[in-house]
């Protein structure tokens, strides 16, 4: 096969011109990775158990409205994880209930029922298959959430990706990798703020107190079942100065929620004369209404701000408020920009866990990139000086093939943007010091030939016959564990997978078809009688 | 230059000689491992944290360690590379669960404690300009309108071009920050950088101070995350083994995977135990090593095997033994030269490569002596074996044993 050597070098010269093409200019093409150029490597879990609780249990006061509409009898509706258990159907009503039950929740549920001391009990268990659509819309609908804040907060080239899996088999984790990111702790607050905002009426007279006790004693044992405690952490104006008090009562129902806003920017407060950081938001139609009426019908009662179930401040109602506001209650300038920034990008449907944080800061990674080629140079250095010192012009040919392997193993990285990462250099590295094993097998063998007292143009042929094979075995399990790393390692040790069976592809081009190719000339062109090997 | 020639060994009558070197080996290792309970494993698979900070003096080790060990429950800190770099490294223990506070907010935890030890005494109004990034820095800057006082942005600059001369500023400085290892010493030495002038310095001097060490990397692996990486590297290793295995038994024979794999197997162990017996730990990245090794190891073995194959039908008198002497004699020039070119690259990457890659390169360096030397001293004499005992009689009759 091509057997005219111009051919051969026409298909050499494209091959390394094409690599030299797609690898230039270097800065562009190739992309350092994170523990080359900086930048934070994280993975979150999105705790999607408890949104499938909520879910459940939304399900189960749907069950109970269905009940009482169709005056059916029943003693209690429970739902607890993803199971719902309705006892106490007397049996007259238990087939029409359980047509209903099927007819309504059957998609979702998988509907059973048994006798019980002469009434019906129903279990309705969630399917797998409404799980994992949970699951899946949550994860996703996360994801979206967290890139849109990361796209607000300006990091350049960010990747998220889906990951592991939960019992039914979804990926409920996310890898995010941000390159170059200054404020590693800034961004995992951002990440993490589930920034779920609510507007509730607060209680006109129950006391900010300092425990739940101390509330429930104020109501007489029983905190209204359409309010609740939540805690308290803005500042305490006016009458609820004096002492350290953490809860406040707040009605269950919000006036609006996050839902409805439609902008959301840092700003100041100026109301009590300080001029204090906070966010002011505008409200979509439905939301200007609800607000309206709500601040029209209170005014003088005291508004609370919950954010992720604390309430950061709670101001007096002042006046009609109808299609803007202002959230007060925030410490610092730059936390405002971080709260309007995650409220435009909308709230995230569940809570989110860092289970792996891995970030790298620039220094390290340029001294990485210094001692990375520093260590490659040595090794070739010394690997050029064997191969002329023991093969003599031969070496030459090897060099000229390393080189050449080099060449195509960057371009062939160039042209799929892979990652270089500091495992990637070593896996450079060590292409170097097996590219020219590749030569070596063919020299030892055509040196054998040689000493058998073939010709030279016979040894160079059994050299390559004979040696191609073994470097095609050598090369293609190093392929085999290549795609081992590959499937067993993340980010950095990827790029190390990527970067070696490049290395070993182009070993293969440059050790049996350009190696023979500089042979063939020295053969047919130079005519050369004697092998300097 | 041959460095070998005419080899004219009897390997197969050294199998006493082999078996005991491999044994010393193994045993010098394995007692190790048992000797300190187990491995030693990296955050990556227990779990854990790992800060690494740099330092601008020579750190009190003792004083860093009680303090934090105060604050933050650190459960070591030690020196790390070479002494006058003046590097640190934190562990944390690890924890049982990722959803605590402590473990969310570890980084800033760690750097407010190293504050209070390292930086207590600047003042307060103050920032650390080893930790502010270009966009905060550009914004101080910008908000100082030095440029604008000193006549270098003309009162009629649209806000673009102040933006982009100021981004240009702080690019500068933290450019040169990231130069020098993530420290700056002494504000004052920035005004050798080009832009940097008298009235930028004094800005910088009221608005920050040089914060005394500097967080060069976090790395922390909640539980669940280390568990889930030991089961994939475990399995990873064994796959590829098994991978190995299937490979040579199609282009050989069964009885040459089992040698080629038992090989591989002796030289995973064996440099496991050496990694326990030097104090080396076992890191995602050496688990990396190991792969790579039992993809290059095999190498030596398939050059042998190969040369045996080629034997058996070119000798048909000479028997299995003589060929397997044969063999490893005409190829082990080619065997010691391979291994130890690619020894020199690792070698090299071990010597210069820098910290973060020492486990990875110590594994190579150690594990391409061992695989050279078990491709000889163990792969060919345990297909030889395997062969003889279990061989059937079709193999017995084209590998002749007497």
């Amino acid at each position: 096969m091509f057997k005219s050597l111009k051919v051969r070098y026409i298909i050499i010269l494209i091959v390394c011109a094409g690599s030299a093409y797609l690898f230039y200019p270097p800065k562009e093409k190739i992309n350092f990775g994170l523990d080359l150029k900086g930048g934070m490597h994280l993975v979150l879990e999105v705790k999607t158990d408890k949104v499938i609780r909520a879910e459940v249990q939304q399900y189960g006061e749907r069950i109970k409205r269905l009940l009482e509409e169709n005056k059916t009898a029943y003693t209690q509706v429970l739902a607890e994880d993803t199971k719902i258990t309705l006892s106490g159907v007397p049996e007259a009503q238990s087939e029409a209930t359980r047509k209903n039950l099927k007819d309504f929740f059957g998609h979702y549920f998988d509907v059973s029922s048994k006798y019980e001391g002469g009434a019906v009990s129903f279990t309705l268990d969630l399917t797998a298959a409404a799980v994992r659509d949970l699951e899946q819309t949550t994860v996703q609908s996360s994801r979206d959430t967290l890139e849109r804040r990361i796209d607000a907060y300006g990091v350049a080239e960010p990747t998220l990706q889906l990951f592991g899996s939960t019992e039914s088999g979804t990926s409920n984790q996310i890898i995010v990798e941000l390159p170059g990111v200054e404020n590693p702790e800034e961004v995992k607050t951002l990440l993490k703020e589930t920034a779920s905002l609510s507007l509730n009426l607060v209680h006109p007279t129950a006391p900010y107190a300092a425990s739940l006790d101390a509330i429930s004693q104020f109501f007489g044992g029983q905190i209204p079942a359409d309010h609740a405690a939540v805690l308290y952490t803005g500042d305490y104006s006016g009458e609820a100065r004096e002492q350290e008090k953490r809860y406040i009562v707040v009605q269950q129902a919000p006036v609006i929620t996050g839902k409805h806003l439609t902008n959301a920017r840092a700003s100041q407060d100026s109301s009590l004369g300080l001029s204090r950081p906070a966010v002011s938001f505008t409200l979509n139609s439905e939301g200007a209404r609800l607000f309206g009426d709500a601040t029209e019908a209170n005014q003088g009662r005291q508004l609370a701000i919950i954010l992720d179930d604390k309430a950061i401040s709670a101001p007096r109602i002042e006046a009609k408020i109808t299609d803007s506001g202002i959230i007060t209650g925030i410490d610092s300038a730059r936390e405002s920009q971080l709260l309007a920034l995650s409220l435009r990008s909308g709230a995230l449907p569940a809570d989110i866990v860092i289970l792996e944080e891995r970030t790298v800061g620039p220094s390290l990674g340029l001294e990485s990139i210094r001692q990375g080629v520093n260590a490659g140079l040595l090794g070739l250095a010394l690997i050029v000086l064997f191969m002329v010192f023991y093969y003599r012009l031969s070496g030459f040919n090897a060099i000229l093939c390393l080189i050449i392997n080099v060449v195509i193993l960057l371009g062939v990285m160039g042209y799929f943007r892979a990652t270089l990462t500091l495992p990637g250099i070593a896996g450079i590295i060590l292409t170097i010091g097996m590219a020219v094993d590749s030569n070596v097998l063919i020299f030892e063998r055509i040196r054998e030939e040689l000493r058998w007292g073939k010709t030279v143009a016979a040894a160079v042929d059994a050299g390559f016959a004979r040696a191609s094979w073994t470097i095609f075995d050598a090369n293609v399990t190093t392929l085999i564990s290549a795609a081992f790393l590959y499937q067993f390692g993340t980010g950095p040790i990827r790029g190390f997978a990527v970067t070696l069976t490049f290395g070993l592809l182009a070993n293969l081009f440059a050790a049996i078809f350009a190696s023979r190719t500089i042979f063939n000339t020295l053969l047919q062109q130079v005519q050369i009688k004697k092998l300097s090997i | 230059m041959e460095l070998f020639k005419n080899v004219n060994v009897d390997w197969m009558s050294k199998k006493w000689l082999f078996l005991s070197a491999s044994l010393i080996l193994l045993v010098a290792g394995w007692a190790s491992v048992i000797q300190r309970g187990g491995f030693s494993y990296s955050i990556d698979f227990t779990g854990g944290t790992l800060v690494k900070i740099k330092l601008a003096q020579k750190p009190d080790l003792d004083g860093l360690r009680t303090a934090l060990r105060q604050s933050v429950g650190a459960a070591d800190v030690t020196r790390f590379d070479a002494e006058e770099k003046n590097l640190v490294q934190i562990r944390m223990k690890k924890i049982e669960t990722e959803e605590t506070a402590s473990f969310q907010n570890l980084g800033q935890n760690i750097y407010s404690a190293l504050h209070g030890i390292l930086d207590k005494d600047q003042p307060t109004g103050k920032q650390d300009l080893n930790r502010v990034g270009i966009d905060q820095l550009a914004a101080v800057l910008r908000a100082s309108r030095v440029l604008e006082n000193m006549g270098r942005l003309t009162a009629n600059a649209t806000i673009e071009e102040t933006q982009r001369v100021y981004r240009d500023l702080a690019v500068t400085i933290v450019d040169h920050r990231t130069e020098q290892g993530g420290l700056i010493a002494d504000i004052d030495r920035l005004g050798s950088l080009p832009g940097i002038s008298n009235p930028v310095l004094s800005v910088l001097r009221q608005n920050y101070y040089p914060g005394s060490f500097t967080v060069l990397s976090v790395d922390s692996v909640g539980p669940k995350i280390g568990k889930e990486l030991q089961d994939k590297a475990g399995k990873a290793v064994l796959f590829s083994l098994l991978g190995m295995l299937v490979y040579v038994a199609l282009r050989f024979k069964f009885a040459f995977g089992v040698g080629a794999v038992a090989a591989l197997f002796h030289d995973v162990i064996i440099a496991l135990g050496l990694m326990s017996l030097l104090g080396k730990e076992i890191s995602l990245i050496v688990v990396a090593g190991f792969l790579t090794l039992v993809g290059y190891s095999i190498n030596d073995t398939i050059v042998v095997f190969d040369r045996i194959r080629e034997n058996i039908k070119l000798n048909r008198a000479d028997t299995f033994l003589t060929i397997i002497n044969k063999s490893i004699n005409q190829t082990i020039s080619r065997t010691v030269i391979t291994s130890g070119l690619t020894f020199i690259s690792v070698f090299c990457l071990w010597l210069l490569g820098g910290e973060t890659l020492d486990g990875f390169s110590f594994v190579l360096v150690i594990g391409i002596i061992i695989g050279t030397y078990s491709s000889i001293a163990v792969a060919s004499p345990l297909t030889y074996y395997w062969l003889k005992l279990l061989g059937t009689k079709k193999e017995k009759k084209v590998y002749k044993f007497a």
